[in-house]
């Protein structure tokens, strides 16, 4: 049996996979020296690693009759290849910018394999990744593809790709402010807290709002010291009273933070408030108070 | 109460009418029954009637008692509609003769059921009417293409044709009746409101008219809380993840004595090769209903929406396997269906289309929908609903952190001891976090428990393959200790907290009319989840009893702790939970209880629809 399944990955390794795939990403998004590098590494790889490329080549879920047969009847791929755990590392980043998929793919599913492989590869948080997820994330305008390199680059953090994203304008302004809470740095929190006081264009400020939120998480890891917490809580509920048309989501932001200091922002902004205004406050506070043990 | 008639539809009062119903209906002199007109713009109020002495009158069911009558109220208000008064006609969208076309979509009447579909109008008869006298009815635009007139000639209907059908002198004078039908329901274009007149002339002069106003019945969806007449579900022979459903299904169904209908989701008509069935029930339709008043109480028909998604192969079963008999046939949609980038097709599932049960000011309930500006349902849908008056406008929510997006995914209702009749369930990430904690807390050892034993994802690989599904248990302290998992927690509870915030708001629902359900969500991509846990929220209701998934937790204390708690939850409200096996089919492809399952329910329970006068 054992044989078997050696000899099937053999077979499958030499396969034509890489040579009549073209690459998911377009070949000139990612650098020459970044391809050529990683074409190498999984030339060492494959051998030793042949049953997670074989995996990567062969998704269940990049099936039109699983797919199909799913509630949102499209193609989504992201939790299988999260399955798969560090080994699909370089075989993800293979399909992605070297060798491609071995099946011809229609637009949703390549669409949808572009993505999830994005979002699995920096989940890993392996900084192996970084050169192609920075390329991804300055080349591309897809909303999706810019969230998943943005919070993959951010998984890592290191410091030059905080301050890249932290500098991100345009289409990336948001999908890096949204991604710098999963650095989970005491600097990111500073300089997405310092935005929610200060950010003037309201989208940028709400992107703020949720990767703030998501750093702080009171659920996740809820490694934000509490003063700046606070102050950041108090930014929300603020932002929350003054910019009607972005007040859900200003209002989810809170909520997704939690914890002591959101119910303290909550209440200081209580006394004196317009009744309508003071009906939404205490929505928040019965909200975080289900929270408590 | 003559001044709302007269807001209602936009002319008098029908006072001389009365005048003349009170004097007996007979020779006062009046050619027309519509004085008080403006005849700035009603030019057939000026017709000379005195000089004639013909009394010209056309007779509806204004009072709702199922007959029509030229005195009383009927003749009274025979111009109004409001929520007391008015005469209703229904959409013929069944199809009585079985004959595989809606009986509304020709120009026949299929026999003696569908002539009971027909609302009935009076030419009441005028005995002075001379040999050279000739009526002519006519229905304002642009209703006239959505509308068929029918003519009874003792039990023989024949089409009455408007444009080309006069009446003799000689029936003037005898009395004819007609009958009128919809070919469909209000729309964006047409809100279901018609004037029908009856003018009468000699030698090409109008010597009398009269005018009576009628409307469509709207389609009603069903609330979830209404009384459910049967269970619909999809097969699939030979799918044993299927079989595992659809056995427990029909046994809980069984145990309540409640009818199950199967559709068979691999007819050869709609199932796509090597597919499998399209098991999503809810999805690809909705149940509703549609009346007029009755002599013995409102006489209507089920009807059947179908999803927007043209796509849907499966959706044809609506059309060939639910019409019949008094059971009718509706499908909305923007032509061509939109593929733009903010419409999302999964939108357009029915599990996106349910009803706030019925509160102050919505005695129908209201349709609510996920929808926002960045990811959309079907425009032309929710331009539908609201077109039928009576639970519009659409609530809309934003369902855009949830994967599949729709409202049944972390909302259902059951029914309760309440001010409303209702209570709402909403899903609690928070709650299934809190109790996994609190067993650890009670009992470090339960932390080592798992979860989900012996379940898989991505149970559905194509068969022949050697594509592994992947393992889905894990212990609870694994789950509580997965800060990405528990983050994403948190933000999905924030959203369902500010939902449930604007629902109580919406429908003045307390805290303690809400019931949170424990389970934990996950990321399926982009930021977008969908349950972890078996979402037991999204449940099928009949009776006093709720359908939810079994939840696969861990065992402690010798059972399943959510099963536990759901039913030590439930029991009180007086409903009784039952637990079905769906993981493989349903769970792991982002569906429940209720995703998979339909169920058609009891027409006009509540406030008739013409008393809610919007």
């Amino acid at each position: 049996m054992k044989l078997r399944s050696t000899l099937l990955a053999l077979a499958l390794c030499a396969l034509p996979v890489a040579a009549g795939a073209a690459p998911l990403l377009a070949p000139d998004s990612v650098p020459a020296d970044v391809t050529r590098s990683l074409a190498a590494a999984v030339r060492a790889d494959r051998p030793r690693n042949a049953e997670a490329y074989r995996r990567v080549a062969d998704l269940a879920s990049l099936r039109p009759e699983v797919y199909r047969r799913s509630r949102a009847q499209r193609p989504t791929v992201t939790p299988e290849l999260r399955a798969l755990g560090p080994t699909a590392l370089l075989p993800m980043l293979d399909a992605l910018a070297v060798g491609g998929y071995p099946r011809a793919l229609t637009a949703d599913e390549s669409a949808a394999l572009r993505l999830g492989l994005l979002e699995a590869v920096g989940g890993l948080g392996d900084p192996r990744a970084l050169p192609v997820l920075r390329a991804v994330f300055r080349g591309t305008a897809d909303a999706g593809e810019l969230r998943a390199a943005a919070r993959g680059l951010a998984r890592v953090c290191e410091p030059g790709d905080r301050q890249l994203l932290e500098a991100a304008t345009g289409v990336r302004a948001e999908a890096a402010r949204a991604a710098l809470g999963v650095c989970r740095s005491p600097e990111a929190s500073q300089w997405l807290a310092a935005q929610l006081d200060a950010e003037t264009d309201a989208a940028r400020a709400v992107a703020a709002a949720r990767g703030f939120a998501e750093g702080a998480s009171s659920w996740g890891r809820n490694a934000v010291e509490s003063a700046l917490r606070l102050r950041a809580a108090r930014a929300m509920v603020r932002r929350w009273i003054g910019t009607p048309a972005e007040r859900e989501a200003f209002g989810v932001a809170l909520l997704a933070m939690g914890g002591a200091e959101a119910l303290s922002a909550v209440r200081e902004a209580m006394p004196g408030a317009p009744p309508a205004v003071l009906a939404g406050l205490r929505s928040f506070e019965r909200a975080l108070l289900r929270d408590r043990p | 109460m003559r001044g709302d008639v007269k807001k209602s539809i936009g002319w008098g009062p029908w006072v001389a009418a009365a005048a003349w119903v009170a004097a007996g209906c007979g020779d006062a002199g009046t050619t027309s029954a519509t004085p008080a007109r403006d005849a700035a713009t009603d030019a057939e109020a000026a017709v000379d009637a005195p000089a004639t002495g013909l009394v010209v009158r056309l007779a509806v069911d204004a009072n709702r008692d199922g007959t029509v009558s030229p005195e009383g109220d009927d003749g009274t208000y025979r111009g109004a509609f409001d929520a007391q008064h008015g005469a209703v006609f229904l959409a013929n969208v069944d199809d009585d003769d079985t004959d595989g076309t809606l009986d509304g979509a020709d120009t026949v009447v299929n026999g003696d059921a569908d002539a009971l579909d027909l609302a009935r109008i009076r030419v009441v008869p005028v005995p002075g009417a001379p040999d050279d006298a000739t009526g002519r009815i006519a229905l304002t635009a642009p209703t006239t293409p959505e509308v068929h007139l029918f003519r009874n000639d003792g039990g023989a209907w024949t089409a009455f044709h408007p444009a080309i059908d006069t009446i003799s002198a000689a029936d003037l004078r005898a009395g004819v009746e007609l009958g009128i039908e919809a070919t469909e329901f209000p729309t964006a274009t047409w809100n279901g409101d018609v004037s029908l007149s009856l003018t009468v002339s000699r030698g090409g002069a109008a010597v009398g008219t009269d005018r009576v106003a009628l409307r469509v019945a709207p389609f009603v969806v069903h609330m979830s809380t209404d009384r459910a007449e049967q269970i619909y579900a999809t097969d699939g022979a030979g799918y044993a993840s299927l079989t595992a459903f659809m056995n427990d299904l029909s046994a809980i169904t069984s145990q309540d004595d409640m009818d199950l209908e199967i559709v068979d989701g691999l007819d050869s008509r709609w199932a796509q090769p090597n597919m499998g069935p399209d098991v999503w029930t809810q999805d690809y339709m909705e149940f509703g209903w549609t009346a007029m008043p009755g002599a013995s109480g409102p006489t209507g028909m089920h009807v059947v929406l179908r999803t927007p998604r043209v796509d849907r192969a499966i959706a044809q079963w609506t059309r060939i396997g639910f019409v019949g008999p008094d059971h009718g046939y509706t499908w909305h949609h923007q032509s061509p269906y939109p593929g733009a980038s903010t419409h999302d097709p999964s939108l357009d599932s029915f599990g996106n289309l349910e009803v706030l049960p019925t509160y102050p000011g919505h005695p129908l309930g209201r349709v609510f929908c996920g929808n926002v500006p960045t990811r959309q349902n079907d425009a032309e849908l929710r331009a539908f609903i609201d077109a039928q008056r009576v639970q519009g406008p659409v609530f809309t929510v934003d369902t855009s952190w949830l994967h599949v997006g729709n409202v049944d995914e972390f909302t259902s209702f059951i029914p309760a001891n309440t001010p409303r009749g209702w209570k709402l369930l909403v899903a609690s990430p928070r709650g299934a976090r809190a109790q996994m904690q609190a067993l650890v807390a009670a009992n470090p050892a339960n932390g080592l428990q798992e979860m989900f034993v012996g379940e898989r994802w991505y149970p559905l690989r194509r068969a022949g393959t050697s594509t592994t599904p992947y393992a889905a248990a894990r212990t609870i302290n694994a789950i509580l200790a997965d800060a990405d998992l528990m983050t994403f927690n948190q933000n999905a509870q924030a959203h369902i907290d500010t939902i449930r915030q604007q629902i109580q708001t919406e429908t003045g629902v307390t805290d303690d009319e809400v019931i949170e359900i424990p389970f934990l969500m996950w990321e399926i991509e982009n930021g977008q989840g969908a349950a972890y846990m078996p979402g037991t929220v999204n449940l099928l209701l009949y009776g006093h009893t709720v359908v939810m998934a079994r939840p696969h937790s861990a065992t402690i204390d010798g059972g399943d702790y959510t099963t536990r708690y759901l039913q030590g939850l439930l029991t009180p409200e007086g409903i009784t939970p039952r637990f079905a096996e769906q993981w493989d089919i349903l769970h792991a492809a982002e569906g429940e209880v209720h995703c998979g399952t339909n169920a058609v329910r009891q027409i006009s329970p509540h406030t008739p629809w013409w008393e809610v006068n919007r």
